[in-house]
């Protein structure tokens, strides 16, 4: 029991905050390039990359939870 | 009425649905076996060194980047005639500026030599888990052996194809019963200096020769180790003794606890620099490569398609972002902190 809801605990909580976090970013982003469209193009690269690195964080919750899914945690089994 | 009674889209539309449901029912494939770190090739070994079907793809994407770069700059022209160094040319460009707008121009030069290398041979270890082929043609064993030596418990039946074997999407899982059985013969087998082999196998899965070099752990931890410690070495080398100052404030300033404390963060920052760097990178293309695994398990045909794309975008940013943070490390390296540096 405990081994198949720690994989799936660990990705769903950790998927929260980057979830959030890229949502606020997008939304920053779209309103900057709403009021000034001329530099829409540098804004859209900026905002990749930030999601990028929001997205990372969610990525080490993903790790882990491969982890547990594929290796096990010691003393888990 | 809607759009889609039109005759085209209606036809579109049921074609895509049709293709669906026909691989839904006669092409379904089996769901490869997920092992987090890189698999030994069976029998292919130098010695005790066993070779890992990711130690491959490295070579693979190393070879890929040193004959494309190579053939780039063979002939060199003045106004390149040569596409291949035309794109390159545009490359190199288009980064240059890039790096110039983060570091000034004397920095973007110096490193660009690195940056560049890094991102086109992460963009050759990403993008070679889209290849077909790369993670389906391998050496089919019995699942007995691959549980004794990592713990598969899932095998599937093979077929006899023309001149080669192929797995059926049969499965065999294996009982608890299967498991204490295959470790009591494999105890047998050690204790009379035998190589375990089952007489009868349940099952075969099936290890790839070649899987994308990034995701195995010990190459993106290696190359993010790499990059930190190299980030020292052009901080010590560009600043002297003033770049241990960032790490033992202190002695220069007046300040005492806050620059301890800066000075252990400063610290510990610098590991949680090669966990995030190795991390991003493997999580992100390890879970690409399991999404795509189980996207084709699904529905074998159109499904995938458009995760196809989510990759190809997912491994061009990886790679980019491990390149651009490289170079951005070495850019602070070379920063003193103590504040009386003279640009």
């Amino acid at each position: 029991m405990v081994e198949i809801l720690s994989p799936g605990l660990a990705i769903g909580l950790g998927a929260i905050g980057p979830g959030i976090g890229i949502g606020l970013l997008v939304m920053g982003a779209l309103q900057a390039m709403g009021r000034n469209p001329e530099v829409a193009g540098e804004i859209r690269t900026n905002m990749i990359l930030g999601i990028v690195f929001a997205e990372s964080i969610a990525i080490y919750a993903l790790v882990v939870a491969l982890l547990l899914l594929f290796v096990g945690a010691p003393g888990l089994k | 009425m809607s759009k889609l009674l039109r005759p085209k889209p209606l036809a579109f539309t049921v074609g895509i649905l049709a293709v669906i449901v026909i691989s839904l029912v006669f092409f379904r494939v089996p769901l490869p076996t997920i092992l987090l770190p890189g698999e030994a090739i069976p029998g292919l070994a130098i010695g005790k060194f066993k070779i890992t079907n990711t130690f491959v793809a490295t070579i693979i994407a190393d070879i890929v980047v040193l004959v494309l770069s190579f053939l780039a700059v063979r002939q060199m022209q003045d106004v390149p005639e040569s596409k291949l160094q035309n794109i390159f040319e545009w490359v190199y460009e288009i980064f240059e500026g890039m790096l110039t707008d983060i570091g000034g121009k004397e920095k973007a030069r110096a490193w660009i030599g690195v940056f560049l290398t890094i991102l086109l041979f992460l963009l050759a270890a990403n993008w070679m888990e889209l290849i077909p082929g790369i993670d389906s043609i391998g050496v089919i064993e019995p699942v007995e052996v691959a549980y004794a030596e990592k713990g598969v418990n899932v095998g599937y039946e093979i077929q006899h194809f023309w001149l080669f074997e192929t797995l059926t999407n049969k499965q065999v899982k294996l009982t608890p019963a299967d498991m204490e059985e295959i470790e009591k013969e494999k105890e047998e087998a050690e204790s009379a200096g035998e190589v375990y082999h089952p007489h009868n196998p349940r099952g075969y899965v099936l290890t790839p020769y070649v899987r994308a070099a990034t995701t195995d752990l010990n190459l993106t931890i290696g190359l993010a180790l790499l990059v930190v410690i190299w980030s020292h070495v052009i901080g010590f080398r560009r600043l002297g003794g003033k770049y241990a100052r960032r790490f033992a404030m202190p002695v220069i300033t007046g300040m005492k606890l806050v620059d301890i404390f800066v000075g252990v963060l400063e610290f510990i920052s610098e590991f949680a620099k090669i966990i995030s760097l190795s991390f991003r990178l493997f999580g992100n293309i390890f879970a690409g490569q399991v999404l795509l695994f189980v996207m084709a398990f699904l529905v074998s045909f159109l499904l995938p398609l458009p995760f196809f794309g989510l990759e190809l975008f997912a491994g061009f940013m990886q790679a980019f972002v491990f390149a651009i943070l490289t170079f951005i490390y070495f850019e602070q390296a070379t920063h003193s902190h103590a504040g009386d540096e003279h640009h």
